[in-house]
């Protein structure tokens, strides 16, 4: 019975609709917290060679973790097709 | 902007880096647990089921992505925190920021002509192995006491406050003994010459 519940669960947690949707939901927390920090580097800043510095590498990480989730989701779904 | 028009800054005083770094000193090794976890697994000799493939493997890279995000994005909020919080010290006054998580900050400037005390603490090994401690500045009158904790080269600071401090409790003073030279008639080296 319990194998069957965690089997119907898995099986929600793992469909389509459920990842993309758990992305889209990180993509905007992500999107939201971004603009929060650049906000408060623009305005609070001073030294702006360090928060430019920051803004850079901030910016660079979040596109490539955000790339690396993307491509390996993807991945996950041409992968289980097979 | 929180400076005044033409109000220039000396300098800034920030918490020191070791500051940030006892923070998040442990991101990486968050960062490590799930494919540490991982490698456990596959090295402990435990049979994963054999639906377990390359399209699982890829699901766990999705979520461990996701991982990395969060860590990543909590170590920029704190790095915000720590760097947004500082003194900023202009030849008038000190203008002190205290900045907690993004949505709390509070601005307060106490004019060098009303500063009474400035103290430094360095405490302990750690803190006098890497300059930092905490820099107390007394006021007269109501305005509030300023303290940075974690300041970097907190003896330094400490003694450019006081030369600047010095300066300011002087200038007046250069002021009155030039206007005595003027109405006595008392010609000054320079002007002689």
């Amino acid at each position: 019975m319990s194998s069957e519940i965690t089997g119907t669960v898995v099986s929600y947690i793992t469909s389509p609709g459920a990842l993309w949707a758990l992305f889209g939901v990180v993509v905007g927390l992500v999107a939201t917290i971004s603009f929060i920090l650049h906000y408060h580097w623009r305005h609070y800043g001073v030294n702006r060679r360090v928060i430019t510095r920051a803004q850079f590498v901030y910016f660079v990480g979040t596109g490539v973790l955000l790339a690396g989730a993307f491509f390996s989701l993807s991945g996950y779904f041409v992968l289980s097709m097979y | 902007m929180i400076l005044e028009k033409g109000e220039q800054i000396l300098f800034e005083v920030r918490k020191h880096w070791f500051i940030y770094v006892a923070k998040v000193w442990v991101f990486p090794l968050l960062a490590l647990v799930p494919p540490v976890a991982l490698i456990v697994v596959v090295f402990s000799g435990a049979e994963l089921p054999a639906s377990v493939g390359a399209a699982h493997l890829a699901l766990g890279f999705f979520f461990y992505f996701l991982w990395l995000l969060l860590l990543w994005v909590i170590a920029f909020i704190l790095w915000t925190d720590y760097y947004l919080d500082e003194w900023i010290v202009t030849p008038h006054r000190i203008i002190d920021i205290e900045q907690r998580g993004l949505f709390y900050r509070d601005i307060a400037s106490l004019r060098f002509d009303r500063i009474q005390d400035i103290t430094a603490e360095v405490p302990g090994l750690i803190a006098t192995a890497f300059k930092f401690g905490e820099i107390r500045i007394q006021s007269a009158g109501s305005e509030r006491e300023v303290v940075l904790t974690g300041a970097e080269n907190v003896i330094e600071v400490r003694e450019r406050l006081s030369e600047q401090l010095k300066k300011i409790a002087e200038a007046p003073q250069r002021v009155v003994m030039a206007e005595e030279e003027k109405g006595s008639g008392v010609q000054t080296q320079e002007t002689t010459e």
